[in-house]
């Protein structure tokens, strides 16, 4: 599981690559730091290199997304491959966020 | 026990003495009534005699009157024609003849004159004429020395007073030979001189007849008495005699009957009740003869006679009496009976219903509470909840070479009959299946044993059946038992079942059998009519509707509802539904879950890792290795990737938190994960030795809430049921075990 931070424009996109699973959540937890710190600009999760998602990923999406409507931001999805949608869909995900 | 004899017997005795006093009670109201109601008419009927005797007294009294003054008026007249043969005694002979020949009532005619009158008839002269044997007419001159008329009554008071007389009766021995009164009166001559009396005989017993003859009364007779006591007239003209009333006396006389004598005696008049020698008793009325006589008249009535009716009615009323007190004894008798049996029942009765309670208790004993040996492919559950009184429920279930027998059945009626039969359903049952393993052919058994020696025309609904566990095959017989809920694909149904008639009906009533094969998480509720039968207070049974729609709402909750559970939604549901209704019968539910296995197993692995999530890569990597060999799609990969995580993944985070070392560190506990596969399906079961930890009983999320409202939990289990066919959780011996089974391929 690797994860990077960019601003683009006036944008955070944080981009997902390999494995969410359980293990790889606590530790992304901690490289996503700067998302949580975040309070003005809008940010996109690219997920166009992430193969796999568990609940402990879905919680830390929903931490960031919760955190948006706090403070105001939007929070975007893209790249999602058809499998991660099917569990986006499965647990209602897939309407909470906004996807690109 | 010795107590419970003697309090028998002491009630016995107070039942007794309750009785007799009853009987006396009602015997001195019956003599009380009974006396008064004699006494009423006794008083009535004397009334009622003294009146009318008191009347006929009075007109025999006139009657005798007129007769007197006639015979009276006769001898006045007579007296007149005599006058004029004073001189000629010869031709006075003939007159008297002639005057007897008139007057048929008078006995005898005469007439004595003062001494030495006809000198040349010498000194007594008594010309007399008398009646013999009927009309023949005798004279003859009666004056002699023997026979010194100046001596006698009828001729010496006339004689002193110058007037007429009746004299005392008595018995004439030298002329008429009978008893007779005799009126006299004197006879002067033209110078005014008395010169003779002329006299008249009355026969005493023409006298008695006479008056006796046109008594209104047979119980009453007419007597007479002279002024000093002598029998005038009387029924009994044997009787008559000269002697006074008193020179008659002796000492058993009643002294009433004297001293009514003297009254009568004396010109008086009234009423004496006396008692005659012979015991008999008499009402006697008395009153004087109203003429110079001084005679007193009496009627005399018998009671024995003029109460006879009223002694009829008497002995009448006393057998009724003593019939009625019999009738009532006898009733008594029989009630005390009826009471004592009633009694001896009731005590029966208690101790049946004793023996009735350890009896079901028996039978609640006979019925299964739980599978003889476990089973991975089936979960049963069944209970009875019973009514107040004994009723006829049964239910069975077993496994004998890998087979499920079930029974559920409902026993006409209740009570005692309704719970023996049952017991015996329930042996037939067993021992029948022991032997036979096709539910129609146990049915047709026991149907033709419960037709030969169903004596009471009971009958038994009964649904049996017979799972075979490792292929899911399902042979089932229903014998007029309400259908079963089935529920299949999470879709709760009424199955179909086969029109068959109840047990002990027709011996030679051919079953129809059915079929069907159970697919993973197949579950069977069978029920008695208990349930759907129960009433609330607006008299609306459940209903099969309502039964189906509450095991339908409980399948659709997570977890899966275990066959436990679902007997124990449905009977708290029918009991709300019942509220303070009194159940009226027997609930009896069973249920059952069938866990298809798996078919010829084409993989087996397994792997064990430390409850770190740490390891969950290893883990993912291990179920990869796993559905690869399998050849799984894609998408089954990772869903089966992820579900076994999520449920890994629960028991490395929650299994373990609460267990710590004996020096305080965290356990690090172990986790366990098997996979068993056939061609189609595969089975991950994750073992743990933690806390008891059911993963499907925390609760779903809800993937329609908004953002705001999303709860960061519970996404875990949610995935894993979403992901995956079916989740079971037991707890074995220390370990927690989650199995989950998905399809792989087709």
């Amino acid at each position: 599981m690797k994860t990077t931070i960019q601003q683009i424009d006036q944008q955070l996109v944080a981009f997902l690559e390999g494995e969410l699973d359980t293990a790889a959540a606590v530790e992304a937890q901690k490289q996503l730091k700067p998302l949580f710190d975040n309070t003005t600009l809008d940010t996109v999760l690219d997920c166009t290199e992430l193969q796999y998602i568990s609940s402990s990923g879905l919680r830390l999406f929903l931490s960031i997304l919760k955190n948006g409507k706090t403070n105001g931001f939007n929070v975007q999805l893209k790249g999602l491959n058809p499998d991660l949608v099917k569990v986006f869909k499965m647990t209602g995900f897939y309407s909470l966020f906004e996807i690109l | 026990m010795k107590n419970k004899t003697k309090s028998s017997v002491d009630h016995q005795t107070l039942q007794s003495r309750y009785n007799l006093a009853m009987i006396i009670f009602t015997a001195l109201i019956l003599i009380g009534v009974f006396l008064y109601t004699y006494n009423i008419a006794q008083t009535g009927l004397e009334r009622a005699v003294e009146g009318r005797s008191k009347g006929e007294l009075r007109s025999q009294c006139l009657d005798l009157e007129n007769k007197l003054n006639m015979i009276e008026a006769l001898v006045s007249n007579y007296a007149r024609e005599v006058k004029d043969d004073l001189n000629d005694p010869d031709e006075l002979f003939n007159n008297h003849k002639q005057f007897l020949e008139e007057n048929t009532d008078i006995e005898g005619c005469f007439m004595a004159f003062i001494p030495d009158y006809f000198p040349q008839k010498g000194r007594w002269f008594e010309c007399y004429a008398v009646r013999r044997d009927g009309n023949r007419i005798e004279t003859q001159q009666m004056g002699s020395a023997q026979h010194d008329y100046t001596q006698m009554e009828f001729y010496t008071t006339p004689m002193r007073t110058g007037k007429p007389v009746w004299c005392e009766p008595y018995h004439d021995d030298d002329g008429a030979h009978m008893m007779l009164t005799t009126y006299s009166m004197p006879i002067k001559d033209d110078s005014g001189r008395m010169v003779a009396v002329l006299a008249v005989d009355i026969s005493l017993d023409w006298l008695s007849t006479y008056l006796n003859s046109d008594l209104r009364y047979k119980s009453s007779y007419l007597m007479l008495l002279s002024r000093e006591g002598r029998l005038l007239a009387y029924p009994d003209t044997l009787l008559l005699n000269d002697k006074t009333v008193q020179e008659l006396d002796n000492k058993k006389r009643d002294p009433k009957v004297n001293e009514m004598n003297q009254r009568m005696m004396a010109g008086e008049s009234g009423m004496v009740r006396v008692k005659a020698e012979n015991g008999e008793k008499a009402l006697v009325i008395f009153k004087p003869v109203d003429n110079e006589t001084g005679w007193s008249m009496a009627i005399v009535c018998r009671e024995k006679e003029v109460y006879g009716d009223l002694y009829h009615v008497g002995n009448v009323l006393i057998m009724l009496m003593l019939g009625a007190l019999a009738a009532l004894a006898l009733m008594l008798w029989y009630a005390t009976r009826s009471v004592n049996k009633l009694e001896a029942a009731n005590n029966e009765k208690r101790r049946i219903d004793g023996e009735l309670a350890i009896a079901a208790n028996i039978q609640m004993g006979m019925l299964p509470t739980k599978l003889n040996k476990t089973h991975d492919n089936i979960q049963v559950h069944a209970a009875l909840v019973p009514a107040k009184e004994v009723g006829g429920d049964l239910f069975d279930f077993y496994i004998r070479n890998e087979k499920l027998f079930f029974c559920v059945g409902d026993v006409s009626g209740k009570g005692v009959p309704a719970s023996l039969l049952m017991a015996v359903t329930r042996s037939l049952f067993r021992s029948l299946s022991m032997h036979e393993s096709n539910p129609t052919r146990i049915i047709t058994t026991m149907n033709q044993t419960m037709v030969e020696t169903n004596e009471a025309n009971m009958f038994v609904t009964l649904f049996a059946g017979v799972i075979d566990l490792p292929t899911g095959e399902m042979r089932f017989c229903n014998a007029g038992h309400t259908p079963p809920v089935f529920i299949h694909d999470g879709q709760a149904s009424f199955m179909e079942i086969s029109a068959n008639l109840p047990l002990g009906v027709f011996a030679d009533f051919t079953y129809k059998g059915q079929q069907l094969t159970l697919t993973d998480n197949d579950a069977i509720v069978i029920y008695t009519d208990g349930v759907t039968e129960a009433f609330n207070s607006l008299h609306e049974q459940f209903g099969e509707q309502r039964t189906l729609d509450e095991m339908q709402k409980i399948e659709g909750l997570a977890p899966l509802p275990s066959p436990a559970q679902q007997i124990e939604h449905l009977i708290h549901e029918v009991q709300q539904f019942s509220g303070d209704n009194m159940q009226s019968d027997d609930i009896s539910i069973l249920a059952l879950r069938y866990v298809r296995p798996l078919d010829e197993v084409v993989l087996q692995n397994k792997i064990v890792l430390p409850a770190d999530i740490q390891q969950v890569g290893r883990l993912n990597e291990w179920v990869d290795d796993v559905t690869s060999r399998l050849g799984a799609d894609e998408e089954a990969a990772m869903n089966l990737r992820l579900a076994v995580e999520e449920a890994v993944v629960n028991v490395m985070n929650y299994a373990y938190k609460n267990e710590k070392n004996s020096d305080g560190t965290p356990v690090q506990g172990i986790v366990e994960v098997q996979a068993i596969a056939d061609k189609h399906e595969v089975v991950f079961t994750v073992i743990d030795s933690g806390s008891p930890f059911d993963p499907t009983a925390i609760p779903d999320v809800d993937p329609t809430l908004p953002v705001e409202e999303r709860p960061i939990g519970g996404l875990g289990i949610f995935l894993m049921r979403q992901l995956t066919d079916s989740i079971n959780y037991k707890r074995v011996g220390e370990q927690n075990v989650t199995r989950l089974r998905k399809k792989y391929s087709n």
